[in-house]
C-alpha cells in the first residue's frame, strides 16, 4: 500500500449518490484525487461519476479504502451496518 | 416540432389555504376549492392539473385520484396527473386500477408522475420500513410498468404477493397512462427512470435551473446505454404571477416564508429570509412575478435543460383561494401563450411528443 502523509490530497467517498457525487465534484475541483464507490461494482456507478463528479474515479469500497486515509461516508444511515470491517482498520472515524 | 408541443401544468399538494383575513379554511373547503382551481386552469388554457401525495395536516392530497375524476367530470380537455404518486408505500396493482379508471372516466387523460416523495409520513401509516425505501420503489416501478405495458403479468418480488399470468381491469386503450418519473436530484432514480425507458420529470426547487443540465446529461447517456431512444424531460418548480412583480412579491414572500420557516423547524433547514427570496426569484428556481417576468426566465430555462414539459407548483403556501385563481388566469392567458412566443425564435428542439406513447409502449419482452 502507498505511504500516506498529513495533507494528503486523496480523497475516497463511500456512496455516489446525491451526496456523494456532489461532494466528489467539489473536491475534484479543489485539486483532490477522488476515488468513489458504490454499493455494487464500480461499473455500475461509472457512468454516473464520469457525467456528475467529473475527474473522479469510479472504483470499489475496497480499493476506495486502500485509496486515501480520508474517506467520506455518503450513504444511508441504516446501510452502514453493511460496510466491510477493514474499512475503519487503521483510520480514525469522526464518528462516536 | 414547435412550441405548442410542450406541455405547460399546475401542479399543487392542495395546501390548507387561509381566507381573507387569514383564518385557515376546513380541508372540505379547501378540497372543492381545489376542484374550482382546476375547473378554471382548463378554461384558461392550461395542459393539465396534477395532484401530489402528501399525509401532513396542512395538505390535503392524500387521495387526489378522487379529486381528479371529479375534475374529469367538469372538464373535457385538460390532461390529469399526480406530483407525484409515492410509489414506494402504494400497491402497484391499485395505483394502476385507480389510474386505469380515471382514464376511462376521463376519455383518456388520465397521467401518473411517480417517486419516492420527499416526505417519509406514508412509511409508518401504510406499515412499512423506511430502510426499505430503495426496494419497494424499484419493485413497485417493476410491476406498475408491466401492468401497464405488458398484461397479463407474471411477477415476483419482495414487497407483495406475486402475480401468476394476471390482467387486470379496466384494460387501457395502447400508449395510454403516460407515466413519468418525478426526480430531485438522487442519479439513481435518473438512471433508473432511463432503464425503464420513461421520461424525466425533475423537481428543480431551489438554485439555479442549470445545476441540474448533467442530470439532463446522464439522462440521456444511460438511455443510449439501455437502448432507448430519447424521451422527454419535464420540470416542476415553484412560482405565483401577479399584475406586477412587487404585487407577485407581496403577495408570495409571507407564505413562502412560513412554510420554510416550518422547514427550518422541522427538517433543519436554513431559514427564509427577503435576500434569499429575492435571489430565488432572480437567479434561482422560483418563478415569482409578473407574466413577462415569469415567461422570460421560463423560457430561457426550457432552452437551457431542452424541456418538453413544465409544471408550475402554483402560490406556494397557504395563499388565498382568490389569489390562486388570479394566478392561475394569468399563468394560462398570459405567461404560457408568451413562452410558447419567445421559443418560436429561434424555435426549440423538442423530443416528439409521440415518444411518450411510444415509452409506454415500449415492449418489456426484451
Amino acid at each position: 500500500m502507498a505511504s500516506r502523509k498529513i495533507g494528503d490530497r486523496r480523497l475516497g467517498i463511500v456512496g455516489a449518490g446525491k451526496l456523494g457525487t456532489t461532494i466528489g465534484r467539489v473536491a475534484n475541483a479543489a485539486g483532490y484525487d477522488v476515488a468513489m464507490s458504490g454499493s455494487g461494482p464500480a461499473e455500475r456507478i461509472a457512468l454516473t461519476v464520469e457525467v456528475l463528479a467529473p475527474g473522479a474515479r469510479a472504483v470499489t469500497t475496497k480499493e476506495v479504502v486502500g485509496h486515501a486515509d480520508l474517506i467520506v461516508l455518503a450513504i444511508p444511515t441504516h446501510r452502514f451496518r453493511e460496510l466491510p470491517r477493514e474499512l475503519s482498520a487503521g483510520k480514525s472515524s469522526s464518528m462516536r | 416540432m414547435t412550441s405548442q408541443a410542450i406541455e405547460f401544468g399546475l401542479d399543487t399538494p392542495v395546501y390548507v389555504t387561509v381566507d381573507e383575513s387569514g383564518r385557515a379554511l376546513d380541508g372540505d373547503v379547501v378540497i372543492r376549492n381545489t376542484v374550482e382551481e382546476a375547473v378554471f386552469a382548463e378554461a384558461v388554457g392550461i395542459d393539465s392539473f396534477n395532484i401530489g401525495e402528501h399525509y401532513r395536516a396542512d395538505f390535503m392530497d392524500s387521495a387526489g385520484h378522487v379529486m381528479l375524476a371529479a375534475i374529469a367530470a367538469r372538464t373535457e380537455h385538460i390532461r390529469l396527473g399526480t406530483a407525484v404518486t409515492v410509489l414506494s408505500t402504494q400497491d402497484p396493482v391499485r395505483v394502476y386500477t385507480e389510474f386505469a379508471t380515471l382514464d376511462a372516466v376521463s376519455n383518456g387523460r388520465a397521467q401518473l408522475i411517480v417517486g419516492r416523495g420527499s416526505l417519509t409520513d406514508s412509511f409508518p401509516l401504510f406499515g412499512f420500513d423506511l430502510a426499505e425505501y430503495e426496494t419497494l420503489f424499484e419493485e413497485n416501478l417493476d410491476l406498475l410498468t408491466r401492468l401497464l405495458r405488458d398484461q397479463p403479468v407474471t411477477w415476483s418480488g419482495t414487497s407483495r404477493s406475486p402475480l401468476t399470468e394476471q390482467y387486470v381491469s379496466p384494460r387501457l386503450p395502447e400508449g395510454h397512462l403516460p407515466t413519468w418519473v418525478g426526480v430531485g436530484g438522487s442519479p439513481q432514480s435518473v438512471i433508473r427512470a432511463a432503464r425503464y425507458g420513461l421520461p424525466l420529470m425533475l423537481a428543480i426547487i431551489g438554485g439555479h435551473p442549470s445545476r441540474f443540465a448533467p442530470y439532463v446529461e446522464l439522462y440521456k447517456r444511460a438511455l443510449g446505454e439501455y437502448g432507448h431512444s430519447l424521451l422527454p424531460v419535464g420540470m416542476h418548480s415553484l412560482g405565483f404571477v401577479a399584475k406586477t412583480d412587487e404585487e407577485a412579491v407581496d403577495v408570495q414572500w409571507p407564505f413562502w416564508s412560513e412554510m420554510l420557516e416550518m422547514a427550518s423547524a422541522e427538517r433543519g433547514w436554513a431559514r427564509p429570509t427577503m435576500s434569499k427570496f429575492r435571489d430565488e426569484i432572480a437567479d434561482g428556481s422560483l418563478y415569482v412575478g409578473s407574466p413577462e417576468t415569469v415567461a422570460t426566465k421560463l423560457a430561457a430555462n426550457i432552452r437551457l435543460l431542452g424541456l418538453s414539459r413544465f409544471d408550475l407548483a402554483y402560490a406556494v403556501g397557504r395563499v388565498p383561494h382568490e389569489q390562486r385563481m388570479a394566478t392561475i388566469e394569468l399563468y394560462g392567458r398570459e405567461v404560457i401563450p408568451r413562452v410558447r412566443e419567445l421559443l418560436e425564435d429561434p424555435p426549440v428542439q423538442l423530443v416528439p411528443s409521440d415518444a411518450l406513447a411510444a415509452a409506454n409502449n415500449a415492449g418489456f419482452h426484451g
